[in-house]
């Protein structure tokens, strides 16, 4: 509300007031005019003027306009005393507005809020009856129909009914009457639930408010029971009061304020001015017992209490608020009180500025308490962590004394924590660290290092140590505290690790070697050179496994003035020595000492100043071919699992023995395979030169003799043709069998079986008798029929030549998707694969289709040759 | 007067033939030799005018036969043959100091006359 409007409020109350006086003191019903007028005058505008103050001081509180609202209604309702009946008519209109109006303001009081739902069910009720309640008697009664005989016309009549409108007026007056008791009610129950604070405050208005409306209730009660009007002084008089009251109330809160600040700077300069004693004297000097005082710590952006725990805002709907301190411009304090001295907020700023100065010396001391509760709490954390932790935590002095050391430490180091307070540092476990101390004197500790530490049973432990100086206040070093980390295990498992990578990468290395497919002696170079030199050997060599029981020593890699393990010479491998225990174990082995094995070998090895080795087997395809052994010229010097290291390499060796064989043998299968083919094909050139184009040379010769024979001796002439005739005969004879020799054609034609009983035909005219069991029930593929067919034609053609055997037998089956052909006889055996093209010639033809060719002929127990070809 | 020829070949079927067939054509067949060194010791006893000599021997070839009875003086017209042809031989033919060559298949009198002319 703005102060122009509060200004027309008061020119309207003061003009209100002078019309209201003229009004009574004009009117011919009034027995003492002035006397009159001076008391209705002074009723409204006692409740104008304490109004219009109480919004002069509290713009945003409607109690204020409330109050002056009153004495404006009270003006109202005096205009009934005018003898003009239009006047009058407007004042009976509005004659007991003031009613409601003092209710609404006395239950609003202190904020001008009506606090409940009981008095707002009053106030609305009460407003119903004084203005459509005084409306329906105005329309239906004359003043007469009233008890007021010389009252001027009711100009609002419309439907006279003096029954009703006696029945309408006790009616209204019941309820006022029961809204009477009703706001008693509600005053008194609010009274019993108001704090000392709150009472101090509500006092002036309650009291005068409750008398008021007890006499109205008593007025009005009167009135239903004798049905006649009262005089009205003594219940004026009453509301009188009211205002009075207010103003009484303002004046004595105005007084307790300059005291009550009064006494809290009393209080506070008498008192030890700590947080509690600042609080007890706030909370006497607002008369709030249970008053709290919260401090304001910066750094935390938090209110704590006097001991530094943090302090919430009260729960919503609990009678208490908050009101902020502030010292210098900067928040201070926080008071939490009763939520009525938030209605006496001059108090509260009194009492905060007079305690300010107070309250920022008790935020301080609260914020040093704060600070060193939390430093403690912070030391505990950490002492706690450091007495847990699974590092190492030393505090050394100057001296290199031990004065603390956490419980890891002595855990560690197998010593009793309290043998080690006190305790030289450097005697107890690293002797060798003598500059340790030096540096911390000089405050030059390196934050990290590693070294090692000795435990009591004289155990290394690998450390890293963050390393920090600690000073007095003054600055002065006074010793070092280090955390440890034991990084023992981890040096190990990377030392391990590093090993292990460098020998992958000797492996890969010869693994590439043995890839590219380099010779068999390069590869033995490298081989025992990278294993030598990764087992940290004086010397590593290859022996190969002979037949005899002997082993053949390669020379293999040695440390320069190493002296050569017996390169060259073949040795018995029948002893202990390393070779020989590799051939009868068929893996890895060591010899930790060579000192007291017996056999030659062993004598031999140990003359060359070896005394230790390992070795490891060398597989080809399955077959023991050798040993890799690496030698050491001291005992037991290669470590745990050595061997088996070994034998990865020596596994690289078989691999690359087997490729250099297999490409031997494959080289040597197609230079085989050149080879028989032109040995073919000089064979079919010569068979061809020899005979069938000599006879047909001939045949030539004899049919141009016959001609020239046939004019001058015609027999002569039939002779010669008959002999060309059998000469062409064998001549075709011949050319059939040569044919058949590079390939038969009833085997393309016909299939296997019946290439193989031609053969079996061809064999019988030799007198060689064939028996043959053909199981196959389909035919194979080509490729594996024309080497079956091969297999059995050159079988059965070396038994027709070298065997002497009485019986042949043939099988042709298939078995598990290989075709297995089978030739048996029970000639005279010892038959020889390397000797003979034909035989090698088969193996070529049958390995190259992926099969396998084998030969069993015992001598004296007749032969039998087995292929197995994959049908693909 | 017939001319005396030796005739030398491995096979005999073709010795027979040839033999009927230059006889047909006036020449005098004297003997006949089955390999390299009987045929030498057979030129060297029987002296004949021509030898109609096989390339291919079982002992050594009709170049070599040829190089050691030239070589040996003596005067025979040597006529080599065989049943492959002429030019499978390159310039041995021509190197060997022999008359000339007939393919088997082209023998006869009149084409040995030829050659000795």
């Amino acid at each position: 509300m703005t102060p122009r409007v509060r200004l027309a409020l008061w020119i309207a109350g003061a003009t209100a007031g002078f019309v209201a006086a003229i009004v009574v003191a004009a009117s011919s019903r009034t027995d003492q005019p002035v006397l009159s007028s001076v008391l209705i005058v002074a009723v409204g505008w006692a409740f104008i003027v304490g109004g219009l103050i109480a919004l002069e001081r509290r713009p945003d509180n409607r109690f204020g306009l409330l109050m002056a609202g009153e004495g404006f209604a009270w003006f109202l309702a005096a205009l009934g005393a005018s003898d003009n009946s239009a006047i009058f008519t407007a004042g009976y209109l509005g004659s007991s507005l003031y009613l409601a109006v003092l209710g609404h303001t006395i239950l609003a009081y202190p904020t001008g809020r009506l606090p409940d739902r009981a008095s707002r069910i009053i106030v609305a009720i009460a407003y119903l009856i004084t203005t459509a309640g005084t409306l329906a008697v105005v329309l239906t009664a004359h003043p007469r129909d009233l008890h007021c005989t010389d009252c001027p016309s009711n100009e609002l009549v419309l439907a006279h009914s003096g029954t009703v409108a006696s029945a309408l007026n006790t009616a209204l007056n019941a309820t006022g009457f029961l809204l009477c008791l009703a706001a008693v009610s509600v005053l008194v129950r609010r009274w019993r639930g108001s704090t000392p604070a709150a009472r101090k405050l509500l006092a002036p208005v309650f009291l005068t408010g409750a008398l008021a409306i007890a006499a109205l209730a008593v007025q009005t009660g009167l009135q239903i029971v004798i049905d006649v009007p009262i005089a009205q002084v003594g219940t004026n008089l009453v509301f009188v009061l009211i205002p009075l009251g207010f103003m009484f109330g303002l004046l004595r809160s105005g007084l307790a304020r300059s005291s009550a600040v009064g006494g809290l700077i009393q209080d506070i300069g008498r008192s030890s001015g700590s947080p509690e004693a600042i609080r007890a004297a706030l909370g006497a000097s607002l008369a709030d017992p249970e008053l709290q005082v919260a401090y304001w710590i910066p750094g935390k952006r938090q209110f704590v209490d006097a001991d530094g725990v943090p302090v919430f805002d009260p729960p919503e709907g609990s009678r208490r608020t908050t009101t902020a301190v502030e010292y210098d411009g900067q928040p201070v304090a926080r008071l939490e009180h009763d939520i009525a001295l938030a209605d006496d907020p001059e108090l509260l700023q009194a009492a905060c500025a007079a305690a300010g100065l107070a309250l920022a010396n008790a935020r301080l001391t609260t914020e040093l308490r704060t600070r060193l509760k939390e430093l403690g709490a912070s030391e505990r954390r950490w002492r706690e962590l450091l007495e847990r932790v699974q590092l190492i935590a030393v505090s050394l002095d100057l001296q290199g004394k031990i004065e603390y050391a956490n419980p890891f430490l002595a855990q560690l180091t197998g010593w009793e924590r309290d043998e080690l307070i006190g305790r030289d540092w450097l005697e107890t476990f690293n002797g060798e660290e003598r500059e340790y101390l030096e540096r911390m004197r000089r405050a030059d500790v390196l934050p990290y290092e590693e070294n090692f530490i000795y435990t009591k049973s004289g155990e290394r432990r690998v450390i890293a140590w963050s390393n920090t100086v600690q000073r007095d206040l003054d600055g002065t070093v006074v010793g070092a505290t280090s955390i440890g980390a034991d990084i023992t295990d981890r040096r190990t498992a990377e030392k391990a690790l590093r090993a292990l990578l460098v020998e992958h990468t000797a492996l890969e290395r010869v693994a590439r070697l043995v890839a590219e497919g380099r010779s068999r002696h390069i590869v033995f170079e490298r081989v025992t050179e990278e294993a030598g030199r990764l087992l940290s050997a004086a010397s590593c060599n290859l022996v190969r496994f002979r037949e005899d029981g002997t082993g053949l020593v390669f020379g293999g890699w040695g440390e320069p003035g190493a002296n050569p393990i017996l390169a060259g010479s073949v040795v018995q491998l029948d002893d202990d020595s390393t070779a020989a225990r590799v051939r009868r174990q068929a893996g890895p082995v060591r010899v930790d000492s060579y000192a007291e094995l017996e056999g030659d070998l062993a004598r031999r090895v140990r003359e060359t100043g070896i005394q230790s080795a390992i070795g490891a087997p060398i597989v080809v395809s399955g077959e023991m071919w050798g040993a890799l052994v690496a030698f050491s010229l001291e005992e037991s010097s290669f470590p745990d699992g050595a061997e088996h290291r070994l034998a990865a390499f020596a596994g690289l060796v078989g691999l690359a023995i087997a490729n250099a064989d297999a490409r031997e043998q494959l080289a040597a299968s197609r230079a085989r395979i050149v080879a028989a083919g032109d040995a073919e094909r000089r064979r079919l050139e010569r068979n061809l030169h020899d005979g069938a184009q000599q006879r047909l040379v001939s045949l030539s010769l004899a049919l141009r003799l016959a001609r020239s024979q046939l004019t001058k001796d015609t027999e002569s002439a039939g002779r010669t043709l008959e002999a060309a005739s059998e000469e062409l005969n064998l001549a075709l004879a011949e050319l059939r069998d040569l044919a058949r020799g590079i390939h038969p054609a009833v085997l393309s034609d016909r299939g296997l079986q019946p290439a193989l009983e031609g053969l079996t035909l061809r064999m019988a005219e030799r007198g060689l008798v064939v028996d043959m069991e053909d199981a196959l029930d389909q035919r194979l593929p080509e490729q594996v029929e024309v080497a079956a067919y091969y297999v059995v034609a050159e079988s059965l053609a070396n038994v027709s030549k070298y065997a002497g055997a009485d019986r042949v037998s043939v099988r042709v089956m298939r078995e598990n998707g290989r075709a297995i052909v089978e030739v048996r006889d029970d000639g005279r055996g010892g038959a020889d694969p390397g000797r003979g093209s034909g035989l090698r010639g088969l193996f070529d033809r049958v390995e190259a289709l992926d099969g396998r060719l084998s030969i069993d002929s015992p001598p004296g127990a007749g032969t039998t040759i087995r292929a197995e070809i994959p049908c693909g | 007067m017939a001319q005396t020829v030796l005739i030398v070949d491995d096979h005999p079927s073709f010795r027979s033939t040839a033999r009927i067939l230059l006889e047909s054509e006036g020449f005098d067949v004297i003997g006949e030799a089955e390999d390299g060194a009987s045929a030498i010791e057979a030129i060297q006893r029987l002296a004949p005018e021509v030898v109609l000599l096989d390339v291919q021997l079982p002992d050594m070839d009709g170049f070599a036969v040829a190089r050691t009875i030239m070589a040996d003086g003596v005067k025979s017209a040597i006529v080599l043959t065989s049943s492959r042809d002429g030019c499978d031989f390159g310039s041995l033919i021509a190197e060997s100091g022999a008359r000339g060559f007939v393919p088997k298949g082209e023998l006869s009198g009149a084409a040995i006359s030829e050659l000795l002319r």
